[in-house]
């Protein structure tokens, strides 16, 4: 089976066998099942017989298919499969483009070096090779890429999916505080909506091997996300404060009212000032005070942290080309320095211990 | 008819704002005719370096009368010039007019190229140096450390590690357990990650460590004390006073990465060395090792290092010669305050002064002739008498133990 029409004759004629012999056994079950003792009680309209008329309807339906199919003859097949391999070049230069991607998005990981393995040129060359020359073992192989590429695919868009849908669950949450007007809600959202976006189409982002400038776009996109979730701590942060201000606003009130009705009343400005003073030095002491407070103060410094971080890395990257000692060379610089004034004490404290020795001797 | 703030006393406060106003503009004057703000004036000798650290010998213009040198050691955060912050508010002068003989040493301000600066290097290597060139250059084997705040664990640390060279310890306000949270600093700092600050800082500025600080107390320190600014800013040497203050309290050095990371980590968040688990370097840090003389002195009302992480320094030490003292002020104030003049510098050098022959420290007899220079002390006997120590009462309520 050398040349390409014999390979298809022969691929057509097995296609009939396959679908004959499941007919054949798809004619035989209802005899079996007639003979069964469940069938033949059962009443015409059991479900039992419904179940049955139903299958033999739907076999029948199927049959006169095959028969009309049978009709449109093996050079029509022929031809349909042919187009297909013939246009497989461009199908599979599309998987080619496409295919790193799907598996950067399900793997989640996305280098130079994945994209290498993923891509495999020396495989999908003698692919290329077979199918331009229309073997047997190229269209099974075709068949086999197109069942691997449907696959990814599916995979692919439940990964794409997953993120967004997470996200969207996520924002849910925040509906009620959306409503209620707070700030903070809508830094909570864009951060999860950038979470999805970083997971999905974001990965496009890291695709391209363009050095440097690909590491500084991915830093400042970070840095942003970053800055963005710093914010919405701070945002947390400001909104404790305000809260024990109003807090302490009310205590203050309420003492002024409190001496009005004793007949001890405020006369001066300052007596004022000290009352206020004192009441909000208690109510922050005791909000600062807690494990929640104690909490956020290091969560909100984390974050701050961390957006530094990102700007550090940054500008090491921008400053890399100009005759600048980077941040990084300078602490190698200071270890080294520090190492040797180490070694230097020591040395010298060796030197004066033996000194001290010998004089003594 | 009654004049309040509510009804009838707009004139009032009219009146009081144009008082602020005049004070305002009379302050203006005040401060464009003060031209430097003096600090640490006690007269003093560079005697020693290495590195950013140096070590100042304090000149004694009278006579020295207690034969042990003095190495006052202050903490990293701040400068040591809080005791000598001006002539009448001065333990430095206090102590030299004393019979003392006194060095300081002066940390200095770290930059980058500290940044690998660890605990290790700060006690085993500077302070070491520092106390080796005043046994070498007085010819006297032990002297006497005097660390505050930071510089008080930093001490306690040293004389575990070298009790053959320390022949008396003197601890103000210093924090030695670190559990308690009644200080906002110490609840605070468990929760804070010290790799990421010193991973992003290297060095870690002090004006970040000063917004803690003014945290603390946010309203007393970032309002009410500028408020109180109006009623002196047409008073010269009041106004003097305050930015002396206000000069120390933003002096803030920046702090080695290493060191405090390490600080934190081991002491704020570990509480090692009061488990016996602290290492400086390849030397394990027992307190029990500390056996000589003991001073230990907190302030009531501290709300930096509050009494309850100094106070157990005491149960933790080897000495039989042990004494705690509890002076009835702040953080600062125990070495500003007018009180402070009087009462703890002189009490110190009493107590130096009965040490200075390395007898085996305080006797329960020792103590009337301690309190007779101070009639604001008051002996009072301890229950306890087989732990040597002794309790004696401030005016207040305030007591030694």
């Amino acid at each position: 089976m050398e040349k390409a029409t014999e390979f298809f004759d022969t691929w057509v004629q097995m296609q009939e066998e396959v679908v004959k012999h499941w007919l054949a056994a798809a004619q035989e079950l209802p005899q079996t099942l007639l003979e069964m003792e469940v069938f033949k009680s059962s009443l015409p309209d059991s479900p039992a017989s419904e179940l049955f008329n139903a299958n033999m309807s739907c076999l029948k339906d199927l049959s006169a298919d095959v028969v009309h199919m049978q009709q449109l003859g093996t050079e029509v097949m022929k031809d349909t499969v042919a187009r297909a391999s013939g246009t497989s070049n461009v199908f599979m230069k599309l998987y080619e483009l496409w295919h790193p991607l799907f598996q950067a998005v399900q793997d989640r990981v996305m280098d130079v070096e994945a994209y290498g393995e993923v891509l495999e040129p020396q495989e999908y060359s003698e692919i290329m090779d077979q199918v331009f020359g229309l073997g047997p073992a190229t269209a099974t192989e075709v068949i086999h890429q197109t069942t691997k590429i449907t696959e990814a695919l599916c995979c692919a868009t439940q990964e794409y999916g997953r993120p967004w849908a997470q996200a969207m669950q996520k924002n849910g949450v925040f509906m009620p505080e959306l409503a209620e007007g707070r700030p903070d809600t809508f830094l909570h959202i864009f951060h999860n909506l950038f979470s999805a976006f970083d997971n999905t189409v974001g990965k496009v982002f890291h695709i391209p091997a363009v050095g440097k400038d690909r590491e500084k776009i991915g830093l400042i996109l970070r840095g942003l996300d970053d800055l963005v979730v710093y914010n919405a701590k701070y945002t947390e942060f400001q909104q404790r404060i305000y809260v024990t201000g109003i807090k302490a606003l009310e205590k203050v009130l309420h003492a002024v009212a409190q001496r009005i009705r004793s007949g001890h009343e405020i006369r001066t400005l300052n007596e004022l000032f000290e009352l206020w003073l004192d009441i909000n030095e208690q109510e922050y002491f005791h909000a600062f005070r807690t494990k929640e407070f104690s909490m956020l103060q290091g969560e909100l410094l984390g974050f701050a942290l961390k957006v530094r971080r990102q700007f550090h890395k940054l500008m090491e990257l921008n400053l890399y080309e100009y005759p600048i000692a980077l941040r990084s060379e300078m602490d190698d610089t200071y270890k080294t320095l520090y190492e040797l004034k180490k070694k230097v004490r020591n040395l010298e404290r060796k030197i004066s211990d033996r000194n001290v020795k010998e004089a003594a001797a | 008819m009654k004049k309040t703030l509510a009804a009838g006393g707009a004139r009032k406060i009219v009146r009081d704002l144009g008082d602020l106003q005049r004070k305002a503009i009379a302050g203006m004057e005040t401060f464009t005719e003060i031209a430097e703000v003096d600090v640490g004036t006690a007269p003093k000798d560079l005697v020693y370096s290495e590195d950013k650290v140096k070590l100042y010998h304090y000149r004694q213009e009278g006579e020295v009368t207690c034969r042990v040198p003095v190495l006052m050691v202050y903490a990293l955060v701040n400068r040591q010039y809080m005791l000598d912050l001006q002539p009448d508010r001065s333990i430095v002068r206090n102590l030299l007019q004393r019979g003392m003989d006194l060095y300081i040493i002066d940390w200095g301000y770290p930059t980058k190229a500290d940044m690998y600066l660890a605990l290790d290097d700060y006690l085993n290597g500077y302070l070491y140096d520092c106390v080796e060139y005043i046994r070498k250059s007085t010819g006297i084997d032990k002297l006497s450390l005097m660390g505050i705040c930071q510089g008080g664990t930093f001490c306690a640390m040293y004389a575990a590690m070298y009790p053959e060279q320390v022949q008396n310890l003197i601890t103000i306000v210093a924090p030695f357990d670190f559990t308690p949270n009644d200080g906002l600093l110490f609840a605070w700092s468990k929760y804070m990650n010290a790799d990421d600050l010193v991973d992003v800082y290297r060095v870690v500025p002090g004006d970040l460590l000063n917004v803690a600080y003014s945290m603390l107390m946010p309203f007393a320190l970032n309002i009410k004390k500028y408020g109180q600014m109006l009623s002196i800013v047409d008073d010269r040497e009041k106004l003097l006073n305050f930015l002396r203050m206000e000069k120390w309290i933003f002096d803030s050095p920046g702090q080695a990465g290493e060191c405090l990371r390490e600080f934190i980590r081991d002491f704020f968040q570990g509480n090692k060395l009061v488990k016996g688990e602290v290492k400086i370097g390849d030397r394990a840090v027992d307190l029990k090792k500390i056996t000589m003389p003991l001073l230990n002195i907190y302030a009531s009302a501290d709300h930096i290092v509050p009494p309850s992480t100094t106070k157990p320094l005491n149960d933790l030490v080897g000495s039989t010669d042990k004494s705690l003292f509890e002076f009835p002020g702040g953080h600062v104030g125990i070495f500003v305050s007018s009180k402070s003049q009087k009462v703890l510098a002189p009490f110190i050098a009493q107590w130096l002064h009965a040490r200075q022959d390395g007898r085996p420290g305080l006797q329960s007899g020792a103590v009337p002739q301690l309190a007779a220079g101070h009639p604001e002390l008051q002996v009072v006997p301890k229950p306890q008498a087989a732990r040597r120590a002794v309790k004696a009462r401030l005016p207040g309520g305030k007591k030694i133990h």
